[in-house]
């Protein structure tokens, strides 16, 4: 394994750890929702590494169709296959935080609905890749979707947002939040940094498997130059 | 003498991991018939792709002067319209509506005009999509198995239509596995194989 | 290049007068969505004209998917993608191909506003007009991209409609309230707006890499 990667996921595994501790040990239960509110320790990280992917997978996907060197597509893969599943992760969580606070599995909040929205796109953006297969075929349907796809997010969520305000009042979804303890901020604050680390070192981890996937880049062969083949008009009769 | 119609400079194009062909300096003047052969695989219709600018080489430069069609076989027109309403509406993306009274006429489809393509025989269909090329008189044509569905009357037919549009000066580059009647009028011949493209 | 964009577009109409591909797969659809959209919701007048708009947008969104086919995989279908691509350079193909689905679209939405109208006894507010032309533009942007993306064959055709619903929502939701009387309605119209121009600028500039091949 690469000096780097060692780097990283120790630092990655060492941050979970004190994550842990702090978030189960030293924070304190939230006065409302009780200890279901430390699943917004899991929750918040895993959306948070989710929406940086996709951001990653914006870049590169502008600079694959750009350069068309599949390194940056291999890159916009592993960060669309993390993501996926921070997405899915974040459903999850806020699923099972909100079903003891919002007494419900799903609330038609902007963000959870943003969110699904996100997890169907970028499935869709691992699925066109199988539409061919040809590598190059691949990628550049991939980086389309990739790129259609982000700047969708922004829309979406505005509208929903609108949407919501005009039929359910927002205090029945998010009070004005009062200051967070300055232990539960902290305890976040080390879980977001604990869950990019590993995002790093899992996407550095995948960018080595696609690429011996990929192989070596076939070299053209050095051919000595044949004479141009000219074709021109031939005298007739 | 004009510019080229067509030049190919250190073209390849890698599939499944290896080139087709080593890199290939090719330049087509207008007004000329190139006929390609080669067995099965060696990349006819590779070529043939990239020339028309429908595939991108993997390597290389190509530049077209005008436009480039391709045409494989008889395909080229909507199966669920008539032969004169298909020439029509391709001859209308280039603003030639004016020539298929007499690119059908060329081709001998006054009779089969009417007719939708779909119900038309392969032969009928290859002269058809011929019609709709004639028409939008491109600077290259490339024709792809143009006389696997055709008999000897209809590939002599072929040659005179082939030869009206090099007049006209379009750049024709045809592959075929029926190489020989269009070896008597051709200007070149291209052979593919064993990875390299050599002129004959 | 307009006047390739209206070949194009004129291309669509003859292939559709003569095919009828889109109006035998479209027309049908939505009258049977109608329908069976009354009597899930109905028959109440009142829960029929709360899900009124919902019940059009809701058809027309489903409706891009096999709509999409159109755009190219029944070019590909025919061997004649290949002419289009040859004769049309990317941008013209894209607008001309983009005029056809947005009419398509277009009709289908009147269809719909119709039936519904009939069926549901509602009529629609007056900006629902504008949320119907600038809403369906958005849509036909993406089918005409995702058509493209998925011509190449039946493989994953399910796919198209996973890409194209979740991003169609901002349509679905300024649709749905543009055509509803009570809500103030320039909030709603600015968004679709923005919809439909984010969209078409995208698609368009992603439009060449999707005809390479």
């Amino acid at each position: 394994m690469h000096s780097t990667d060692r780097l990283l996921g120790a630092a990655a595994a060492g941050s979970f750890a004190v994550a842990a501790v702090l978030g189960l040990v030293v924070a304190p239960p939230d006065g409302v929702q009780g200890q279901a509110q430390r699943l917004m320790y899991v929750h918040v990280p895993a959306a948070w590494l989710a929406y940086l992917c996709f951001a990653v997978v914006l870049v590169c996907s502008v600079a694959y169709l750009v350069r068309r060197d599949l390194h940056w597509d291999r890159r916009a893969q592993a960060a669309a296959e993390l993501g996926v599943g921070m997405t899915a992760l974040a459903i999850a969580m806020g699923s099972l935080w909100g079903r003891p606070v919002w007494g419900a599995w799903w609330v038609w909040d902007p963000r959870l609905v943003t969110t699904a929205v996100l997890l169907l796109v970028y499935l869709g953006y691992l699925s066109v890749r199988g539409l061919s297969d040809d590598r190059a075929a691949g990628a550049r349907r991939a980086a389309a979707v990739g790129i259609i796809g982000f700047v969708d997010v922004p829309v979406v969520h505005f509208s929903v947002v609108w949407w919501r305000t005009l039929h359910q009042p927002p205090t029945v979804l998010s009070p004005d939040p009062a200051p967070m303890d300055p232990r539960m901020a902290a305890a976040l604050f080390v879980a977001v940094l604990a869950f990019t680390l590993a995002g790093a070192w899992v996407v550095r981890r995948r960018l080595q498997m696609l690429a011996a996937d990929d192989g070596p880049v076939p070299a053209v062969p050095v051919v000595a130059p044949a004479e141009p083949l000219v074709v021109a008009p031939r005298s007739r009769a | 003498m004009p510019g080229p119609v067509l030049r190919l400079a250190a073209v390849t194009r890698v599939h499944g991991g290896r080139p087709v062909w080593a890199p290939l300096d090719l330049v087509l003047q207008p007004g000329t018939l190139t006929v390609v052969t080669g067995p099965n695989g060696a990349g006819k219709t590779t070529l043939l792709r990239v020339a028309a600018g429908l595939t991108a080489p993997s390597s290389g430069e190509r530049e077209c002067a005008g436009t480039a069609l391709y045409v494989r076989g008889g395909a080229g027109l909507r199966s669920a319209q008539t032969v004169r309403d298909a020439v029509l509406g391709t001859a209308a993306l280039v603003g030639r509506r004016d020539a298929v009274p007499a690119a059908l006429g060329l081709l001998g489809l006054a009779a089969l005009a009417g007719r939708r393509v779909g119900t038309l025989s392969a032969g009928e269909r290859v002269r058809a999509a011929l019609a709709a090329a004639v028409a939008c008189a491109p600077a290259l044509l490339c024709l792809d198995e143009p006389t696997a569905a055709l008999d000897e009357a209809a590939l002599a037919d072929l040659v005179i239509v082939l030869e009206a549009m090099r007049t006209a000066g379009t750049a024709l580059l045809v592959a075929t596995h029926q190489p020989d009647p269009l070896l008597l009028v051709a200007d070149a011949h291209l052979v593919l194989g064993q990875g390299r493209v050599r002129l004959r | 290049m307009s006047g390739q964009v209206l070949a194009v577009f004129r291309r669509e109409l003859a292939v559709e007068r003569a095919g009828r591909e889109a109006l035998v797969t479209t027309v049908p659809f939505v009258a049977a969505f109608v329908v069976l959209a009354g009597l899930a919701f109905g028959p109440a007048p009142a829960q029929l004209a709360a899900t009124a708009p919902g019940t059009v947008w809701l058809a027309v969104l489903v409706a891009t998917v096999p709509l999409a086919r159109t755009v190219a995989g029944a070019e590909v279908a025919d061997d004649t993608w290949d002419v289009l691509r040859g004769l049309v350079p990317p941008g013209a193909l894209f607008a001309g191909k983009l005029l056809w689905a947005w009419s398509a679209l277009a009709l289908t939405w009147l269809l719909g506003q119709g039936l519904v109208g009939v069926l549901f006894e509602v009529r629609p507010a007056p900006q629902a007009i504008y949320g119907g032309a600038v809403g369906t533009l958005a849509l036909a942007a993406l089918t005409t991209g995702l058509g493209v993306l998925t011509a190449s064959g039946p493989r994953r055709r399910g796919l198209l409609a996973a890409l194209v619903l979740p991003a169609g929502l901002p349509v679905l939701l300024a649709g749905t309230q543009l055509a509803a009387e009570q809500t103030a309605a320039l909030p709603w119209a600015v968004l679709a707006t923005l919809y439909a121009a984010v969209v078409v600028t995208t698609v368009w500039a992603v439009f060449p890499a999707l005809l390479e091949e």
